[in-house]
């Protein structure tokens, strides 16, 4: 299982390698002139290659009969989509209101229920944190749309 | 000397009196948070120096570094979760001594062992560091790059599946540094037209990333039960008879640990695991390991703590990081605009002592915090995870945010989150990856330099000794076990 599992990242990792190198083709030309040491393509080129050989090394490998990985459950989807939720939250309502709301909503799809204890320690996580950055450090934080 | 008593005189500052012991809490703290380590703190603290000076950055940092091992003792004896990865060995006979009534006395010998394993490896940094500097003044570009290519074979070593998986992440991360600008010729490279990209990743987001959001995704996909915490009374200070039978454990592992974090990538939880083995070969009580040994608290935690002073002699000595978390410091140095390495000890000597003072003031302090307070930051460590994690990603938006006050920087954050996930996911160490990306600039630039003093030959690397020692002590390192394997599986 960890054999298959090592093989398909070997290949993976090596076309991920080759991809790159073959990116390097759309770097503009440099004047043999200005070029010193090394053609700033060339060093790119050469970590892909490494990276294609350790690949080799990977693929050929013995591995151990390990443990399948278990399959992403519902709590990390969630986790991945309050990410994206949480950008576009600080677009519109700014980064300390957003924190909030992800503080909140994010702790009670994690499994949290006491509700005082996620509101006191939500509201009391972005006041130190507006304290420490904005106060503090004088970090102007995104208001928001509406802030602004 | 008059470096070393100007490094030693930040002590009389208050502010940075202030900044090592609120460094030191920290450290303390969030080591014994279990999933949060000392290297995802420091990298999630990162910001908060850039507004800090040079000497005070570093100072947070070191104290950080040196309490987060420490802290990480307390969760591995009290709830058997390691708060830190080098306390998993603590907790094998640490939860052991706790579940026999005799956490108190665990966590005594722990704060006194780290402590002394802390300070010792110090003193070693104090002498060693600038001798070595001194040895590496006339090091050329390709010494350096020798180093660097030595710097990263050593991540074979550390974490994850396989050394080809580390070495993989590692030339990742000197992929991912050339992004941006060649400085030499003004070419664009991988930018894709994203202007925020021109002046390559920034290492505060990808670190943040890397770390903290990467960490904060793999606990959410598997959402360990929570452990089950023990009662402990009080800490108990070892007793004479029990202080003479850790004592070699002690020796030994300091030894072992300052000379382990020496290595370039090697770092704490290597020192504590070799250290535990190495103390249980040497003990007179074998038969106690794995049952609650005291030996096998005291052994890990001065080898690990050992590690940090050990580690930071090639940090600051070549500009080579000694382990994951004092890359990220070098990181943190760098974007401060301090490039460490040999000139560093003659250019700015105060700041090097302030580093060796500050993590002295650090091993003191954490020693009289744990000896006093360990069972309230035990009680700090039990916050919920559904509190925790969401509070670790909306700090590193912030943090990620704030240096540049860049939306980029967070969707760099991300997108390193995501990249860090994967690492763990599919057995891949994030470590090699910082690795990469710190020494990615310096062994671009070194190799560069080096073909260009050696007219585009690569045979110039012969006529260096000491450059070509190097690269033969790596090709060794990483052609002799590949080939002990293969004999072994033809025997097979």
């Amino acid at each position: 299982m960890q054999r298959n599992l090592d093989r398909r990242i070997a290949l993976t990792v090596a076309a991920l390698a080759a991809a790159v190198f073959a990116l390097t083709w759309t770097f503009p030309p440099t004047p043999p002139a200005l070029v010193e040491g090394m053609d700033p393509a060339a060093y790119p080129r050469l970590i892909c290659a490494v990276i294609i050989l350790l690949a080799g090394v990977l693929l050929l490998k013995p591995g151990s009969d390990g443990e399948a990985e278990q399959p992403l459950g519902r709590v990390f989807w969630i986790t991945i989509a309050a990410c994206l939720v949480y950008v576009i939250a600080i677009y519109l309502l700014g980064m300390i209101a957003a924190g909030l709301l992800l503080l909140i909503g994010l702790g009670w799809l994690w499994g949290e229920r006491r509700w005082p204890l996620l509101l006191a320690s939500s509201a009391g996580t972005m006041a130190a944190i507006w304290l420490v950055f904005v106060r503090g450090f004088g970090i102007p934080l995104p208001l928001g749309v509406f802030g602004d | 000397m008059e470096g070393f008593l100007g490094g030693m005189a930040i002590l009389g500052d208050p502010y940075i009196l202030a900044v090592i012991l609120f460094g030191t809490v920290i450290g303390i703290v969030v080591g014994a948070l279990p999933g949060i380590s000392g290297s995802t703190t420091t990298a999630l603290l990162l910001p908060l120096t850039i507004t800090m000076t040079p000497v005070a950055a570093i100072s947070f940092l070191g104290a950080i570094y040196c309490a987060a091992n420490f802290g990480g003792s307390i969760t591995a004896i009290l709830v058997n979760a390691p708060g830190d990865p080098s306390a998993s060995a603590t907790a094998i006979d640490g939860y052991k001594m706790a579940a026999k009534g005799e956490a108190g006395l665990a966590l005594g010998i722990s704060a006194i062992a780290s402590a002394i394993g802390g300070i010792f490896s110090v003193i070693v940094m104090i002498i060693a560091a600038p001798l070595l500097a001194r040895a590496a003044y006339n090091f050329g570009p390709p010494e350096y790059f020798a180093l660097a290519v030595f710097g990263l074979s050593m991540c074979a070593a550390i974490g994850g599946d396989s050394p080809a998986k580390n070495l993989i992440a590692a030339a990742a991360g000197v992929l991912i540094a050339t992004i941006g600008i060649d400085m030499t010729t003004g070419v664009e490279r991988f930018t894709f037209g994203i202007y925020d990209l021109t002046d390559g990743v920034n290492f505060v987001p990808a670190l943040i990333g890397l770390f903290a959001v990467g960490e904060m995704l793999e606990q959410a996909a598997q959402r360990a039960a929570p452990a089950v915490a023990i009662h402990m009374d009080k800490v108990r200070i070892p007793g004479r008879a029990e202080f003479r039978k850790c004592f070699k454990a002690i020796s030994l592992s300091s030894i072992l640990g300052t000379a382990i974090g020496v290595l370039p990538a090697l770092g704490a939880t290597t020192s504590a695991l070799i250290a535990y083995n190495e103390t249980r070969r040497w003990s007179r009580y074998k038969h106690e390991f794995g049952h609650g040994a005291i030996e096998g608290v005291a052994g890990p935690e001065a080898a690990n703590n050992a590690a940090v002073g050990g580690a930071m002699v090639p940090t600051l000595a070549l500009g080579i990081p000694g382990s994951t978390t004092t890359a990220i410091i070098l990181a943190g140095l760098i974007v401060q605009g301090i490039r460490p390495g040999p000139h560093l000890f003659t250019e700015q000597p105060t700041l090097l002592y302030a580093v060796f003072a500050s993590m002295l003031a650090a091993n003191l302090l954490y020693l009289v915090l744990g000896l006093g307070a360990a069972k309230l930051f035990a009680r700090i460590a039990m916050i919920p995870a559904p509190i925790l994690w969401p509070g670790v990603l909306v700090l590193s938006v912030i943090g990620a945010y704030g240096p540049e006050q860049s939306m980029g920087d967070v969707y760099v954050m991300f997108a390193f989150g995501v990249l860090g996930f994967l690492f763990r996911r599919f057995g891949f160490a994030p470590a090699p990856l910082i690795m990469g990306l710190v020494l990615g600039k310096l062994l671009e630039e070194s190799l560069k330099q080096s073909l260009l003093i050696f007219d585009q030959s690569w045979l110039g690397f012969l006529g260096r000794p000491i450059a070509m020692t190097m690269l033969c002590i790596t090709a060794a390192g990483l052609l002799l076990p590949a080939l002990g394997r293969l004999r072994t599986m033809r025997r097979a």
